[in-house]
C-alpha cells in the first residue's frame, strides 16, 4: 500500500513532535546551574536533566516515525464499532467525572452498570432505550442540584450544599427504582441483570466500606444507611460481649 | 543443603497456617476464573487484586497475587480450547491445537494435559529462579549508579524493541512516554515540582495502581464492550458437548507425562523469555510452538490438534512466570505485565526488589520460591478438580461482567490512597492508552519505563554527581561498558541503513 501524507502514524508523529518540544521547553525552565531551595546545583544533578533526555529521545523518534510511517490507514486501526466505543467512553466519562463526585457511590454505579448492562447486554431497544433516558435525566438533575449549590449561598442563608446534594440523591434514588422497574418490566432475564447491576455493586460498597475500611468515594443517602444499619448490628454483637 | 532445609522450614511455616492455605487456593481459583473469562487478563487480574491485599502481610498478600498469577496464566487456555478464542494473550497459541481438539471431542483430555504442562512448567521456572536468581544478585551487587541507569535504559529499550509491531519505533516511543509520567512530581533529589502546573495533587508523581489499572484495565473494557462477539453462545455449545466427558480431565493429566521431553525444553525456552524485561507470557507461547513444530518429525499435524503444540504452548507460558521474577527479585526490573503490577505491589508492601534485596531480607528468595510453589500446587488441584465449574464460566457473556470490571477499575484506583485524584488521572490514561493499542503501541515499554523511571532518574544524576558531570569512569568499568555495548547495538540495529549494510555482507559471504 503507498504511504500517504494522511497516515495515521504521520499524525502521531506529529503530536509527539509538538509534545516533545513543549516538555522541552517546560523542563528548559528548572534550575540548571541556578541554586534551588539554598543548594547549589549544577547542569549534571539538574531535575531538568531527564526531561530534556526525554524530550531529544522523543523528538528524534517521532522525526523516524513522520518519515518511515506504517502502511496503515485509519481504518486499519480501532476495530469495532465506532458509536459503540464512543458510548462507553462517554458512560465512563460522565460516571468518573460526574456522578462519582457528586452523589452516593452505590447509586452511581447501579445507573452505570444499569446504562452498560442495558446498551451491550440487553441489546434490545425496548429496554435500553428508557434506561439510557433516565440516566440522563438523573445527570441532569444532577448538574440542577449543582447549579443549586452554587446559586443559592448568593441569595440570604439557605443551607445550599444540603438542599442540592438532597436533590441530587432524591433524584437519584428515584433513577434506580425506575431502573430497576424498567429491567423487571421488560426483560425476561432479569435476575441476572439484577444480580449484576443492583447487588453486586451493594456487595461491593459493603465488602469495601464495611470490610476492608475504605470510605466511599462519595457517602449518600444509601451508604449512610448501610453505616448506620451497621453500627446498629455491630452495637448489638458489642452489648452482648461478642 | 542448608537452604533446603530453611526453605522446608518457610514451606512448612506457610501451609501450616489454615488462612495462607484458604487464601491461595482462592486466589488461584480467582485466577482461574480471570484467566477463563475472555477480557480479563493476569495483569488486571493482579492490578485489581493488589488494592484488597494492601492490608495483609507481605507473605499472604504475595500468596494472593501469585496466586491470581500462576492461575489467570493456565486459565487463558479454558477458552483457548474450548471455543477458540483465548483468554489471554498469553494462551493464544494453545488455541492452534487446543481447539482442533475440542472439536475432535478431546477437549476435557486437552484440559488435563495442560493442567500438568502448566504445573510443570512453573515448577521447572521456579527451580532456575532459585539457581540463577543469586548468581544474578551477586553480580548487580556490583553495581554502581551508572549500571542502574543503563540497566533502567537497557530495560525500556529491549522491551520496546521485542514489543513494537514492524520495528522498535513505536516501543521505544512508548517507553519514552513511561519516562516521561515518571518524572512527573517533585525529584527525589532536590525535591523541585515537575511537570506538577501547580497542582498539589501531583505533587508526589502519579500514583502507580492508577497508572496500572488506567493502562491495562479501561483500554480492555472500552475494546471488548464496543467488540462483542457471539462468545456465549459457542461457549454454551462447547460446554454442553462435553459435559459428559469431564473424567478425561484426569486421564489428560497423566497423559501430560509423556511429552516430557517437549515438557521441559518449552520451560527453559519459557524461562528465558520470561527472563528478558517487558516480553510477556505470549511470545514465550508461541516461540515454544514454534520451536516445537520445528522439531516435530510431523509438522503437518500441527494446527490440527496436535497434543505436542499444545504441551508446548502451555508449558513455556507457565514457566515465563518463574523467568519474570528472576529480573524482577534480582535488578528490580519487571519481566512481564504482571509481574510489573507485581512489583507495583511489592513496593506498596515495603519490599524492594533489586540487587541489595538478598542483603536487606536474606530469606525472601526463598519465600518467593515457597509461595509459588503453593501457587502451583493450588492452581494443579483446582484446575484438576473443578475443571467443569471454570469451563461453566465461559457460558457468563462479558457484556455483564466487563461494566462490573469497570467499576473495580474505579475502586481499585481509588481505594489504595484514599484519593479521587486517582480516579480522575486513571480514566484519561486509559482511554489514551486505548487509543495508543490501537494504534499498534505496545503498552508494555510505557509500564515498564514508567516504573524504572525514578531509577533511571536517580542513578544517572548520582552518578553524574560522583564524576562531577564526567561521563570517562563509565568507560572504566567492564559492566557498564558491556551494558553500553548492547544498548549501542540493539539501536544501531535498528537503523535501515545498517540493517542493509549487514545484509549485504551476509551475501557476499
Amino acid at each position: 500500500m503507498k504511504k500517504t501524507t494522511s497516515s495515521p502514524d504521520r499524525f502521531i508523529a506529529i503530536l509527539l513532535l509538538i509534545f516533545a518540544i513543549s516538555s522541552a521547553m517546560v523542563a528548559s525552565t528548572y534550575p540548571i546551574n541556578e541554586s534551588w531551595g539554598g543548594v547549589a546545583s549544577a547542569w549534571y544533578v539538574s531535575p531538568a536533566l531527564l526531561p530534556l533526555f526525554i524530550s531529544f529521545c522523543l523528538f528524534l523518534l517521532s522525526i523516524t516515525l513522520f518519515f518511515r510511517p506504517s502502511n496503515s490507514v485509519w481504518h486499519d486501526y480501532f476495530s469495532g464499532k465506532a458509536s459503540h466505543k464512543i458510548w462507553v467512553i462517554c458512560a465512563l466519562v460522565s460516571f468518573v467525572y460526574f456522578l462519582i463526585p457528586n452523589i452516593d457511590f452505590y447509586l452511581s454505579s447501579v445507573l452505570f452498570l444499569s446504562l452498560l448492562v442495558g446498551r451491550f447486554h440487553l441489546v434490545s431497544d425496548a429496554v435500553s432505550k428508557p434506561l439510557g433516558f433516565i440516566y440522563v435525566v438523573v445527570c441532569m438533575f444532577v448538574l440542577i442540584a449543582l447549579g443549586l449549590q452554587h446559586l443559592l449561598p448568593l441569595f440570604a442563608s439557605a443551607p445550599a450544599p444540603t438542599l442540592a446534594t438532597n436533590v441530587a440523591d432524591i433524584t437519584d434514588i428515584i433513577g434506580v427504582l425506575g431502573t430497576a422497574a424498567c429491567i423487571w418490566v421488560l426483560h425476561v432475564h432479569k435476575v441476572k441483570v439484577f444480580l449484576v447491576c443492583v447487588w453486586l455493586p451493594l456487595l461491593l460498597v459493603i465488602g469495601f466500606r464495611f470490610l476492608l475500611l475504605v470510605p466511599m468515594p462519595t457517602e449518600g443517602s444509601v451508604i449512610l444507611l448501610l453505616n448506620e444499619i451497621f453500627t446498629q448490628i455491630s452495637s448489638l454483637f458489642v452489648g452482648k460481649g461478642i | 543443603m542448608e537452604g533446603f532445609f530453611q526453605f522446608s522450614q518457610i514451606l512448612w511455616q506457610l501451609v501450616s497456617n489454615p488462612t495462607n492455605l484458604l487464601v491461595v487456593f482462592v486466589a488461584s481459583l480467582l485466577g482461574i476464573g480471570f484467566g477463563a473469562l475472555p477480557g480479563l487478563t493476569a495483569t488486571l487480574g493482579v492490578a485489581l487484586l493488589t488494592t484488597l491485599t494492601y492490608g495483609f502481610d507481605v507473605s499472604t498478600a504475595l500468596l494472593a497475587l501469585l496466586g491470581l498469577y500462576v492461575g489467570a496464566i493456565y486459565g487463558g487456555s479454558y477458552p483457548s480450547i474450548l471455543i477458540n478464542i483465548p483468554g489471554t494473550a498469553a494462551a493464544a497459541a494453545s488455541a492452534l491445537d487446543g481447539y482442533p481438539m475440542s472439536q475432535r471431542g478431546e477437549g476435557a483430555k486437552a484440559l488435563g494435559l495442560i493442567t500438568s504442562a502448566s504445573a510443570i512448567g512453573t515448577f521447572i521456572g521456579l527451580l532456575m529462579l532459585v539457581f540463577i536468581a543469586p548468581f544474578i544478585a551477586s553480580v548487580a551487587l556490583q553495581f554502581t549508579s551508572f549500571e542502574f541507569f543503563l540497566l533502567a535504559l537497557f530495560g525500556i529499550l529491549i522491551s520496546g524493541t521485542l514489543t513494537g509491531e514492524g520495528g522498535a519505533v513505536k516501543g521505544w516511543i512508548m517507553g519514552m512516554l513511561g519516562l516521561f509520567l515518571a518524572t512527573i512530581g517533585r525529584d527525589s533529589l532536590q525535591f523541585f515540582p515537575r511537570f506538577t502546573f501547580d497542582q498539589p495533587a501531583l505533587d508526589s508523581g502519579l500514583d502507580i495502581v492508577a497508572v496500572l489499572i488506567g493502562a491495562y484495565g479501561i483500554p480492555q473494557v472500552i475494546k471488548v464492550l464496543s467488540d462483542t462477539s457471539e462468545v456465549k453462545s459457542k461457549a454454551s455449545a462447547s460446554f454442553d458437548s462435553m459435559k459428559q466427558g469431564f473424567a478425561s480431565v484426569y486421564v489428560g493429566v497423566l497423559e501430560a507425562f509423556k511429552y516430557i521431553k517437549h515438557v521441559v525444553r518449552s520451560a527453559l525456552i519459557g524461562v528465558g523469555i520470561g527472563a528478558v524485561p517487558g516480553v510477556g507470557e505470549d511470545i514465550a507461547g508461541w516461540v515454544s510452538y514454534s520451536a516445537a513444530k520445528k522439531g516435530s518429525k510431523n509438522p503437518e499435524t500441527f494446527g490440527k490438534g496436535n497434543a505436542e503444540g499444545l504441551v508446548s504452548a502451555e508449558t513455556a507460558n507457565n514457566a515465563c512466570v518463574g523467568g519474570a521474577m528472576i529480573p524482577l527479585l534480582t535488578l528490580g526490573i519487571p519481566g512481564s505485565a504482571p509481574a510489573a503490577m507485581l512489583l507495583g505491589a511489592l513496593i506498596l508492601h515495603g519490599v524492594n526488589p533489586g540487587p541489595t534485596l538478598t542483603t536487606e531480607r536474606p530469606d525472601f528468595l526463598l519465600e518467593i520460591t515457597a509461595i509459588m510453589m503453593l501457587a502451583t500446587f493450588a492452581m494443579f488441584i483446582n484446575g484438576t478438580i473443578l475443571a467443569q465449574r471454570v469451563a461453566k464460566l465461559l457460558t457468563v457473556p462479558a457484556t455483564l461482567f466487563m461494566p462490573l470490571v469497570a467499576v473495580l477499575c474505579v475502586l481499585g484506583s481509588y481505594a489504595l490512597g484514599l484519593n479521587v485524584f486517582n480516579i480522575y488521572v486513571m480514566l484519561p490514561f486509559g482511554i489514551l492508552a486505548y487509543c495508543l493499542i490501537e494504534m499498534k503501541f505496545p503498552i508494555s515499554p510505557l509500564v515498564i519505563g514508567f516504573i524504572l523511571g525514578p531509577m533511571a532518574d536517580e542513578s544517572l544524576r548520582r552518578a553524574l554527581l560522583v564524576t562531577e558531570g564526567s561521563l570517562f569512569p563509565l568507560l572504566q568499568r567492564p559492566l557498564a561498558i558491556v551494558l553500553l555495548l548492547i544498548i549501542v547495538v540493539m539501536v544501531l540495529s535498528q537503523v535501515p541503513l545498517i540493517n542493509r549494510m549487514f545484509k549485504k555482507k551476509k551475501v557476499v559471504f
